[in-house]
């Protein structure tokens, strides 16, 4: 089978999709879910061989334990997407989801709070998506787990490694005003970006 | 009858989205008890056996999903006032649920204030 080739025209116009995507959705339901203003950024899509993965380690979190939601998405193109925050950034962020002022294990509803959480950025940004370029989608179970990141990232990886041998890799960090801070990854062959792309 | 007499179940297999509804539902006095199940077909058995006054029905869920549950309780009970809980995503979705005899809907995330105008104006319903 031909590879699939994503040029870098190709990311740098997926890039101005998932950003757009990003700052008119995801955002603002993060907003409305902690009932606070949140900042965003959004780095570079990156083009990544498999054995180049850990690349994606975030500087902060090589060995540190995470907190992490994973929901894939599938429909009119597939897309792994993990929300994930150092673990005890995600005690934070669940007990301010649920009204208290600490978390010290994760129980069944603080987990189910950023379960939550993922599914319904995970909507949001997909309902922009499908604006933009009619991409109709619909989204697993989430999946709440605390490993390394790296651990995290094969989740994904599997997903993905079934299709290609290399992948496209988007970020993106959400940063609320009481200094609770979220990261995105979403992850996809180029055969789906090319679908991407091609829509509309 | 009072609203505050009513009872309500909140179907959603998240226990998080279960206990935000709990809370507003609550907070705006709208159900003197309300009942929790955790998928479709826990939903509909919570219906005959329990027949609340409106259902809250979350659309993404294990085993019976909430379409599904909504179309088993519509048979059971035509008149059952059942409100969809989507996705912004979902916008299909709603539109099936709504002919299928689905009363309203609300979006995740929620609009508290919204989800309580919406629960309220469907208790007063016929």
């Amino acid at each position: 089978m031909q590879a699939c080739v994503v040029t870098n025209q190709d990311l740098e116009r997926l890039s101005t999709i998932f950003t757009k995507c990003i700052s008119t959705k995801t955002v603002d339901s993060l907003s409305i879910i902690l009932g606070e203003s949140v900042q965003h950024k959004i780095g570079k899509i990156r083009l990544l061989d498999f054995s180049e993965l850990d690349e994606l380690t975030p500087a902060f979190s090589d060995t540190e334990s995470m907190s992490a939601v994973y929901l894939k998405q599938t429909g009119d193109v597939s897309i792994g997407v993990l929300y994930y925050m150092p673990e005890k950034d995600g005690k934070r962020f669940a007990a301010k989801l649920l009204g208290k002022k600490r978390m010290g294990n994760f129980t069944k509803l603080g987990k189910s709070s950023l379960s939550e959480t993922g599914n319904i950025l995970s909507g949001s940004f997909f309902n922009a998506l499908n604006n933009e370029q009619d991409c109709k989608t619909t989204s697993d179970v989430p999946g709440f787990a605390v490993d390394t990141f790296r651990s995290l990232l094969e989740f994904p990886a599997m997903d993905i490694g079934f299709q290609s041998q290399s992948l496209v890799a988007c970020s993106a960090e959400f940063h609320s005003q009481s200094d609770l801070k979220l990261r995105m990854l979403m992850i996809l062959d180029p055969e789906n970006v090319k679908k991407i792309l091609q829509k509309n | 009858m009072s609203a505050s007499i009513k009872k309500i179940l909140v179907v959603d297999d998240a226990s998080f989205m279960r206990t935000v509804l709990k809370d507003i539902i609550k907070g705006n006095g709208l159900a003197h008890e309300i009942i929790e199940a955790g998928d479709g077909v826990e939903g509909v058995k919570a219906y005959q056996t329990q027949k609340p006054d409106l259902v809250t029905m979350d659309v993404n869920m294990p085993r019976a999903d909430g379409i599904q549950a909504l179309r088993a309780i519509m048979k059971i009970d035509p008149t059952a006032k059942v409100v969809m809980v989507t996705s912004v995503e979902q916008k299909q979705i709603v539109q099936d649920a709504m002919k299928l005899g689905a009363r309203d809907y609300i979006v995740k995330p929620f609009d508290r204030s919204n989800v309580g105008l919406v629960l309220n104006k469907v208790l007063r319903q016929r």
